[in-house]
């Protein structure tokens, strides 16, 4: 055994001198049209013929009988060793056209044609390759991307199977964060609850034992713009310097912080405990929620190219949505401020939920227990 | 004025990234019985792979049963050894992966990535490990050859002895210690006395495996080529291609090494011949575009616009580290670019320091007229005293051609 060990070693010794042949390469050429994924992947048949064994005779020669019969398990394999998400949405995607055959510099190679459709233009595009790494640690994934502002390319290796890149327009990118803003903050129950609650004293404020309107909308305006100004700086700052990378709150105590803050600006409607420079108050929650939203943010990742348009637009987006929820529950609840009957069929019935709510989202995140909510 | 060379070098790379990736166009094979690829050079070897495939489909099912990892990344190694085909490496890389990413593997895991990193030009990496071995088991005869080895390419032959000298104290493996002190003693000054001496190393070692005495016998045609003992050359030549017949095995470094001695011969008609059937290999392909080159033959275009994919489609893996040898022999005596011939020898002299690479750095720096530049290698040939013939007359003309 020693021996041939040893033969073995000699024989390398020569072998690292004369390794000179092309190791184990696929060709991938993507386009990106708008939210169109059109694809070509050249993979060696070699290379085939170890992933799912093509030479169906056994005789060491791979014709074009033999490929065309594996056609169905060539597009199934490469299929599953390959996934484009776009702004974190997946581009499911599937055969265009019928294999075809390609020379390249060591052999010939199977072409795919490969077609699929992001759910909107892309604003960053997320490739996630992994064939052939399981078998040949050397081989690798050559990229040519066709994508907004040009032409990129990249290698993908066993230890860099997933890639981002951004188009590099800043344009689409905007639009693009823009919207997931807006779309997170309606998605997200607690903090349009802890917004609601907040907001409400602006116009009616409890004290000692009675209801106390406010003067004019102008005041309340006043009142919820120190507010909403306040709990937007100090968002927009965690959001940032999260999203940013300077520093990661553990996930979990934000999430059991923001379900604390919608407790608190419930229970502060019904029995007030801050009056004064609630704005304070309002800063300090808005540290917190904003350190909650850089987490959606990192989840859905920023490009490559582009990262400040896109927080900003992310931020932009945010802010739009809250500012339209203040614009509709703060004239509302002015209007009513005067009746009876819409403060306690609205406002004490509504801060009790909000209430509850909060506190319900506070012992299933602080404690981990599973309760369960209509939302 | 900054900008312009940023742009040009951005459409330098559209222009030409695309052309390298596409390849040719896309074809239907007229009838399905055309034969697209062979899944290994010949008959035999197919059912060599197939053998390996089974293997591996065994592993897969249970990929940390270490014993079979090791057997099945040392099959793979040497099928890429007589194939010259790094697929077969990487194959062996992924078998151990669970074992490689660890920073003390098991020593016959962290031999194997000595090898791996030796195969990859990680030369250092590769001595780390070996060191680490060394150190722990100071009679490991693998590690001691396998670092001699790299001890060699790096051109360090003084370093290598001691490791030549280790194995022959063990007395087991007299053919592969005889084969590693005289190459050592080769490149120091001691050319004729190492021939001789592995000459009738290789006379008592008729028992030895065909593999092991087809080694030794390219290493004693090197030596007496590098004396200038062409008869002698020869015959040490024609006695391990007859081996190499009768075992009926594969040696890509022989044939290279014949190629390249009948191309220095003049005897490009009998390289061309030899290489015909072996353009699968890239040092093979390059001989055989050299040969062509040498007999004026109009088929020179095809090889060398094949080359020249070879080395843009390894240049996209940003791993133009191991082809550096070639791509600089391929510039300097090919595409006749003497510049960044002299360039890539400059850069491969950083890490492969033989004595084929100290000739393509001497005539590279004589090419393009820059005997600076061949200062290193100058430096090399008189601090290890290396008896080398076509060395030592490059050296002699280079002066000359200083404008």
């Amino acid at each position: 055994m020693i021996r041939l060990l040893l033969v073995i070693a000699l024989l390398l010794g020569s072998a690292g001198r004369a390794s000179a042949h092309k190791a184990s390469d696929s060709f991938l050429r993507i386009r990106i049209d708008a939210e169109r994924v059109d694809l070509r992947w050249d993979i060696a048949l070699r290379d085939l013929d170890v992933a799912i064994g093509l030479d169906g005779d056994a005789d060491g020669a791979i014709t074009w009988g033999e490929v065309r019969h594996a056609e169905a398990a060539i597009t199934a394999h490469a299929l599953s060793r390959l996934a484009i998400r776009g702004d974190a949405a997946d581009c499911p995607l599937a055969a265009a056209s019928a294999l075809k055959i390609v020379e390249h510099s060591d052999g010939r190679y199977a072409v795919l044609s490969l077609g699929g459709r992001c759910r909107s233009a892309p604003a960053q595009l997320e490739i996630d390759y992994r064939l052939l790494f399981d078998i040949d640690a050397q081989h690798r994934g050559l990229l040519h991307l066709a994508y907004g502002d040009g032409s990129q390319t990249a290698v993908f290796a066993p230890d860099r199977r997933r890639q981002t890149f951004g188009s590099g327009r800043p344009a689409r990118i905007f639009r693009t964060y823009f919207h997931e803003g807006i779309w997170h903050v309606w998605k997200g129950a607690d903090h349009m609850l802890f917004l609601a609650g907040l907001f409400l004293p602006a116009v009616l404020r409890r004290k000692k034992g009675g209801w106390v309107p406010a003067l004019s909308l102008g005041a309340a305006l006043r009142d919820t713009a120190a507010l909403v100004t306040a709990f937007t700086v100090a968002h927009a700052l965690t959001l940032a310097l999260a999203a940013g990378g300077v520093f990661s709150p553990p996930s979990r105590l934000v999430e059991a912080l923001v379900a604390a803050s919608v407790l608190f600006a419930g229970l502060n409607n019904l029995l007030p405990m801050v009056q004064r420079r609630l704005w304070l108050l309002a800063g300090f929650f808005g540290l917190i929620h904003g350190a909650a939203i850089a987490g959606a943010l990192l989840e859905l990742g920023l490009p490559a190219q582009g990262r400040v348009t896109a927080l900003l637009a992310f931020n932009a987006g945010v802010e739009l949505a809250q500012l339209a929820l203040v614009a509709v529950v703060v004239p509302l609840c002015f209007a009513g401020r005067n009746s009876a009957g819409f403060r306690h069929a609205v406002l004490v019935p509504g801060s009790l939920i909000v209430a509850i709510a909060g506190l319900a989202w506070l012992l299933q995140r602080a404690l981990d227990l599973r309760i369960p909510m209509p939302f | 004025m900054t900008r312009a060379p940023i742009v040009a070098a951005a459409l330098l790379s559209v222009l030409h990234l695309p052309a390298a990736l596409a390849g040719r166009e896309p074809f239907i094979p007229d009838s399905n019985d055309t034969v697209l690829e062979r899944a290994a050079p010949r008959a035999a070897d197919a059912a060599a792979l197939r053998a390996l495939n089974a293997e591996r489909r065994r592993l897969a099912r249970h990929p940390d049963d270490l014993p079979q990892a090791l057997a099945y990344a040392r099959k793979a190694i040497e099928q890429g050894r007589a194939e010259a085909d790094p697929r077969y490496h990487g194959r062996a890389e992924s078998a151990l992966a669970p074992w490689l990413a660890l920073a003390d593997p098991p020593p016959a895991v962290r031999l194997l990535r000595a090898t791996l990193r030796q195969q990859r030009h990680d030369f250092t990496g590769a001595l780390a490990d070996l060191d680490a071995l060394i150190a722990r088991h100071p009679d490991d005869q693998q590690a001691r050859l396998t670092r001699a080895t790299v001890l060699m390419v790096q051109g360090r032959p003084d370093a290598a002895l001691a490791d030549c000298d280790a194995l022959l104290a063990t007395r087991s493996l007299l053919l592969a210690a005889a084969v590693c002190v005289t190459s050592v003693r080769s490149l120091d000054g001691h050319a004729a006395a190492a021939a001789q001496a592995l000459a009738a190393a290789i006379d008592e070692s008729a028992a030895a495996p065909a593999s092991e005495r087809i080694w030794a016998l390219t290493a004693l045609a090197e030596m007496q080529a590098r004396r200038g003992e062409r008869r002698r050359a020869e015959a040490a030549f024609g006695d391990a291609l007859a081996a190499l017949d009768a075992s009926s095995g594969h040696d890509p470094y022989l044939l290279t090494a014949w190629a390249d001695f009948l191309l220095a011969n003049g005897r490009a008609g009998e390289a061309l011949a030899i290489t015909r059937d072996q353009t699968r290999i890239d040092n093979l392909l390059l001989r055989h575009a050299l040969a062509q080159s040498a007999l004026g033959d109009p088929a020179l275009a095809d090889s060398i616009a094949q080359l020249d994919a070879r080395f843009a489609e390894a240049g996209l893996r940003g791993e133009s580290a191991v082809h550096l040898r070639e791509e600089a022999l391929y510039r300097l005596r090919l595409t006749r670019e003497p510049a960044r011939a002299l360039e890539l020898a400059t850069r491969n002299w950083q890490s492969q320091r033989e004595p084929a690479d100290a000739r393509l750095l001497l005539e590279a720096a004589a090419a393009a007229r820059q005997p600076v530049a061949a200062r290193p290698a100058l430096d090399w040939i008189a601090s290890t005293g290396i008896e080398d013939v076509d060395l030592r007359a490059l050296a002699a003309a280079l002066p000359a051609v200083a404008p």
